[in-house]
Parts: structure tokens; C-alpha cells; sequence
């Protein structure tokens, strides 16, 4: 990232590469471009995703609307198929300083990576 | 114990913690409506703390809300409950031992990620990764998807949110206003690269072809440089 930085992005890249799970995060949450992620930029982007999915408006995602990824093997979950914005919004200091392994309210690029890689770790176990 | 309910027994003894050493914690709603400037007069001497997050409409601190001494402000969309004069910070929120049982997306893989989750077989949405092109890779799209399975541009933080204008989740038709906007255009099969002119989260503002601009395919950010092709041609903000 540095080095295209560096070059100002003067070539291009191969088409198809493969992308750095935890970097394309980043280039998606970090909005200060600092390489890491903070709480309050987690917080926007998942608000963010959790409003487009509320289809009809209710505050709660349920039947389509609930993503079956998010469910993770939570035991309340896969009985109602459903979470309200309420328990979204608490967990998301809980999610976010599970990760932030040093506590300094930020995911570094290691922390990025121990986030990103817990998803595929979870995809590989189907 | 399941790691489950190991989470929902941490989270219960935490939330007792708050209960006790934040007594006089209060929470007070403050929102942004079209867009303009809010303030919420309060005595910010004991902190101030975004505790819940409303809109869509980015929160950021000293750029959509803020506190000095007698009030807390918000501006641009930004709608939100503050936690003041709360010492802990650990205090997730009320809903906290519920929701802990009801682990939501990341932290759940991780927390749970060696139990086995026979249900997903099941799942005849599954996620296919073999038509992401990020996977492995993987970014995990699945989270980026519309509730049909569709890759939706709309997930991307900032991306213009008038569509959902009226939502519970917006304020009275106030979309956000980014704070500066350029054109990067592909022509044909060519990919561009266009100067960031600002720091800031960048989205597609208004796509001006035919071709989808879709991120990670047709564009992309890398560092303070965007990236079009296959005919992407758009005004992108920064926000």
C-alpha cells in the first residue's frame, strides 16, 4: 500500500489479484487513511450496513433480511432468525474490543488480520 | 459453558460493573435534522460518550458531534444517544446481556470459530465464494450483500444514503453532504487513476455511466488515489 502510495498508483495492478482480506477492510472502513481501523469507524460502517439491510424499516432484521452469515453459531439467533438494532448497536464495543488485542482503541494491521482471518477461519469449518 | 454463554456471563458481570460505578451516567438524545447543526445542551464534565449510534449518517467526533463544556453538538445527519457524566467506559449499553447471547458477525466467528456450525449446510443462500472475486482475498462480502445476495454498493460507509431518506435510520430527507466531490471516468476498457483531493472517506457520489461503478470491481481506493475501469465513469466524495 505504501509502495502504491509511493508510485501515486502509476501502474496498474494485474487484474483478478487477489485482494489482502484485512487490507480491503481497511480501504473500506478506514476513513482517515491511517492503516487502522477505529471503533468510531467500525461503528459507522456497520450502522451502515445494518440500515441498508432493515428492508422494511423496522429496526429489526429478520426472514430475508437477516443474513444468515451473521448468525456465527449464536444459539438465540438460529432460534428467532432475528436481531433488533438495540442488540446490534450493544455489540459492537464488545466486537470491536474483542479484537483490539492491545486495547489502545484502534485495530492495527495484525488485529485487522485476526478480525479478517476469524471470518475465514469460520467459512473453512463448513 | 459453551463460549456462548461464557460471553453472556462476561457481558452480564460487566454490565453489573456499570450498574454500580456509573450511577450517575445519563443518556441524552441528540440529532441532526436536515442536516444542520444541534446542540443539546448538558454538563459535559463527567464525559461525554457516543453510546448509541441512530443514523446512518456518519457519527464522527469533532466532525459530525462534539461537547465543550455545556453541550453536546451534532451536525450533518448525525443522530445519536451520548452517555454523560458515565465513568466506565465499558458500559456496551443496556441491551448488552441480551445481545450477548445473540453474538452479532465478527466477533461471533472468532469467539466461536471452532464449533462447528452444521446449520450452514443447510443454508441455501450460502455464500459462494467462487463468485467473489475477493475471496481469498476475502474481504468478507457477505457482509457487504442486499438482503437478495446482491454485492450492494449502499453498504459502502458514507455512500449518498438519500434513497433510504425517510428511514428510521436518516432524518427528514437529509442525505449528507459531502464535503468535496471529483469526477474519475474510464473510457472504454481503460483504467484511470485520479488525485484524492482531500483526506476523507470516498464513495461514489453520482455514477455518470452505464457500467456499473461497483467497488472493488470497477473502482477502488488506494491510498489517496482512485481507480476506475470498465467504463466506471463517476463523481466520487470525500466525506
Amino acid at each position: 500500500m505504501l509502495a502504491a502510495i509511493a508510485a501515486n498508483a502509476a501502474e496498474p495492478q494485474p487484474a483478478g489479484k487477489p485482494v489482502d482480506t484485512a487490507q480491503a477492510m481497511r480501504d473500506r472502513m478506514d476513513r482517515n487513511v491511517d492503516g487502522k481501523i477505529s471503533l468510531e469507524e467500525y461503528r459507522n460502517a456497520m450502522v451502515r450496513r445494518f440500515g441498508a439491510r432493515d428492508v422494511n424499516d423496522d429496526g429489526v432484521l429478520d426472514g430475508d433480511e437477516f443474513p444468515k452469515e451473521w448468525l456465527a453459531g449464536a444459539d438465540v439467533q438460529q432460534a428467532t432468525g432475528k436481531v433488533s438494532f438495540e442488540q446490534f448497536s450493544a455489540e459492537l464495543p464488545l466486537v470491536f474490543d474483542a479484537f483490539d488485542a492491545d486495547k489502545d482503541g484502534q485495530l492495527d494491521a495484525a488485529e485487522t488480520a485476526a478480525f479478517a482471518g476469524a471470518r475465514k477461519t469460520r467459512e473453512e469449518s463448513r | 459453558m459453551t463460549p456462548n454463554r461464557m460471553l453472556a456471563a462476561l457481558s452480564l458481570g460487566g454490565l453489573l460493573l456499570c450498574a454500580a460505578s456509573a450511577v450517575q451516567a445519563s443518556t441524552i438524545l441528540c440529532e441532526s435534522r436536515d442536516g444542520s447543526y444541534k446542540y443539546c445542551p448538558v454538563d459535559t464534565r463527567g464525559g461525554v460518550r457516543l453510546s448509541r449510534q441512530l443514523s446512518t449518517q456518519g457519527c464522527w467526533q469533532n466532525d459530525t458531534w462534539g461537547f465543550d463544556a455545556n453541550q453536546v453538538w451534532v451536525s450533518r445527519g448525525c443522530r445519536a444517544e451520548f452517555e454523560v457524566g458515565g465513568q466506565s467506559p465499558g458500559s456496551a449499553g443496556k441491551g448488552s446481556a441480551v445481545a450477548a447471547a445473540a453474538v452479532v458477525g465478527i466477533a461471533a466467528a472468532a469467539i466461536i470459530a471452532s464449533k462447528h456450525d452444521d446449520d450452514h449446510h443447510k443454508n441455501k443462500n450460502k455464500y459462494d465464494r467462487t463468485y467473489d472475486p475477493y475471496y481469498d482475498g476475502a474481504y468478507d462480502r457477505s457482509y457487504d450483500r442486499s438482503y437478495d445476495g446482491r454485492y450492494d454498493h449502499r453498504y459502502d460507509d458514507r455512500y449518498d444514503d438519500r434513497y433510504r431518506e425517510n428511514s428510521r435510520y436518516g432524518y427528514n430527507g437529509y442525505g449528507g453532504d459531502p464535503r468535496w466531490t471529483f469526477n474519475c471516468e474510464s473510457r472504454g476498457d481503460r483504467k484511470n487513476y485520479c488525485d484524492v483531493p482531500r483526506h476523507g472517506h470516498v464513495e461514489v457520489y453520482k455514477q455518470r455511466s452505464l457500467s456499473p461503478c461497483t467497488y472493488g470491481r470497477s473502482w477502488g481506493k488506494d491510498g489517496h488515489t482512485v481507480w476506475v475501469k470498465d467504463g466506471c465513469r463517476a463523481e466520487f466524495a470525500v466525506y
